[in-house]
Parts: C-alpha cells; structure tokens; sequence
C-alpha cells in the first residue's frame, strides 16, 4: 500500500504542479491582454504550454503523439526565446543567437523525422536533445539575467531608490528558474546515464512544484496592493 | 524617451565641464552603471538620486570640484525634461508592469 502511494505521488505531484503552470500561464495571458509585444504574452504562451506538455505527456505513446509532442517542444523552445529575447531586451546578437538556436533545433527535428528512429525518438532523438540542450541554454541564460536585475536593485537600494517588492518578487523569479534549470539538467543526466531513473522520482516533480509555486507567489499581487 | 534622458544628460555634462563628447558620454555611462541603470533604462525621475550621488562621485573623481560639481548636478536636476514614464527594463519591467495592471 505505501509502495503504491509512493508511486501515486510523483505523477500527483507532477500533475499539481503542470496545472499550477498552466495556470499562471493563462493569467500571463490575461495580463497581457494579448498584446503580443508584452514579455507577459510570452511567457504566458511558454507557461500554458509547459504545463499542457506535462500534463498531456501521459498520452504521448503513440507516434503520432510523438510527432506532436516533438512539435510541442520545438514550439516550446521558440516561445522561450522569444520570450526571452522580449523581455531582457538585448540587442541585435540576442535575436540572431536565438533564430540560430531555434533554427539548429528545427534542422535536428528534420534530420530526426527524415531518418525515421523512431524508437527512441521521442527520448533520445536528436531533435530531442538539441531542444534540451537549448532549454538548458535558456533558463540558464534567464538565471544570469535575473542575477543582474538583483544586482541593479541592490545599486538603486544604496541611492534610495529601492524596490523591496520588486526585490522580493525577483528572488522568487531566480529560485523558479533555478528549479526549472535543474529539471532540465535532471533529465539530461538521466537519460545519458549519469543519474539513476529513481532521480526522477523524487527530484523531478519536487522541483517542478518548487518552480510553479515560486512563480505563482512572484506573480501574485502583495497584500499592500491588494488593499489599494 | 528614456534615451534622450541619457542624451540630456551627456550634453549638460558636456556643456557645463571641459569634457569632450566621448568623455562625457563615458562618465554619465560609469555614472549610471554605478546606480544601476543602463542608458535607456534611466528616468526622470531617477536623475536626482543619480546626479546628487554616482554622477557627482564621478565628476569629482573626473577633475572636477566639488562646488563645481554640486553645482553642475543641482542644474541638471532643475532642468531635466519631466513627463516620461518609468522605463524599466528586463525581468523586473515585467513585474513592475503587471502590479499597475490590477490597480
């Protein structure tokens, strides 16, 4: 019995934390107003489908699931590099660099397609790996970007222009992406050998849950506005 | 608009001190990096803090004296262009944006 709920918790876990997700996405969504110049558009798209991938993954055994689900994922690297791109508002290398990335990712996914193995497609293709190796790439990048943004709040601070919510909402933002590189990471180590399966069991969705509950409280109003 | 505070800021440093365009411009860069801002990511609003502490530091450290200097970032904050909204940038932007969005 302890076996089975032990067994019954990741997947519950997991599904809490897919559905939290989904849920910030829609309201990313809603704030944005669909504006689609917004940071908040994207990261609302990225986040719906992130939690729609996770929730629907069950039911990926089928090729033609798969085929979706590498679709799925291919569209979830674009959303995060736009969304990236839009937000920490680089010049022009940050768009060429991600068009590269999203374009090598594509070719992979073809190159995949066309050689058709599709055994271990849809966990160890190609197209897979290089869509894991550019999500690393991105939360990565995310996490320096929001190391920077803690580190010009703490400048403005020490000449009175300090932002204790907005610093408060930042560090939840870094410990969301930290979780989610780690995932990311987690995954890869697995698959590759270097983790047991059991990583998964327990650091997987702890993690994932750690990641939607820290950008769930950081998109969520304070008490003080709230009252205004 | 947030560019052109930058721009308002270098030349009034260019005006009022014997630095050249270059020089100014990389002052008021140091200046604000040192606050925690990039160029286009400054406000009006913001210029006072910055003037009266990182930009005043670097004035003085660039040749200037300190009456001088006082003086030139007392000017510059009475004289900048107002009316533009906050222009903050990368992840915090978005923050800030969506607790304006539910008021």
């Amino acid at each position: 019995m302890r076996l089975r709920s032990q067994a019954m918790l990741t997947p519950l876990v997991l599904g809490v934390s897919a559905l939290l997700v989904f849920a910030i996405g829609l309201r990313l969504l809603a704030f944005s107003r669909f504006d689609y110049g917004l940071p908040e558009f994207w990261f609302g798209f990225t986040f719906t489908m992130w939690g729609g991938v996770i929730v629907t993954a069950p039911l990926t055994s089928t090729l033609l699931m798969q085929a979706i689900g590498l679709l799925i994922y291919l569209a979830l690297v674009a959303g995060y590099f736009i969304s990236t791109t839009v937000t920490f508002q680089r010049t022009r290398w940050a768009r060429v660099l991600s068009i590269a990335v999203c374009g090598a990712v594509a070719v992979a996914i073809v190159f995949q397609i066309v050689r058709g193995d599709e055994e271990e497609a849809f966990l160890d293709g190609h197209g897979v790996w290089a869509c894991r190796l550019a999500l690393i790439f991105v939360a990565g990048w995310m996490f320096v970007e929001v190391v920077r943004a803690l580190q010009r709040l703490s400048k403005r601070e020490r000449i009175g222009l300090g932002n204790p919510t907005l610093r408060f909402r930042l560090r939840l933002w870094l410990v969301s992406v930290a979780a989610q590189e780690l995932v990311l990471v987690m995954i890869s180590s697995v698959r590759l050998g270097w983790l047991p399966e059991t990583a998964l069991q327990g650091g997987y969705p702890l993690l994932a849950l750690v990641n939607a509950v820290a950008m769930w409280f950081a998109l969520s109003p304070t008490r003080a506005e709230r009252s205004a | 608009m947030s560019g052109s505070i930058f721009e308002f800021i270098s030349a009034y440093i260019e005006q009022y001190t014997e630095l050249e365009r270059l020089q100014a411009r990389g002052l008021v860069r140091l200046a604000l990096r040192d606050a925690g801002f990039e160029p286009d990511g400054i406000g009006a609003e913001h210029v006072g803090p910055v003037a009266r502490s990182t930009l005043l530091a670097r004035l003085e450290a660039g040749g200037v004296s300190r009456e001088e200097a006082s003086q030139i970032v007392e000017g510059l904050v009475e004289n900048v262009p107002r009316g533009d909204d906050t222009p903050l940038q990368g992840p915090e932007a978005m923050l800030a944006r969506l607790s304006r969005l539910r008021r």
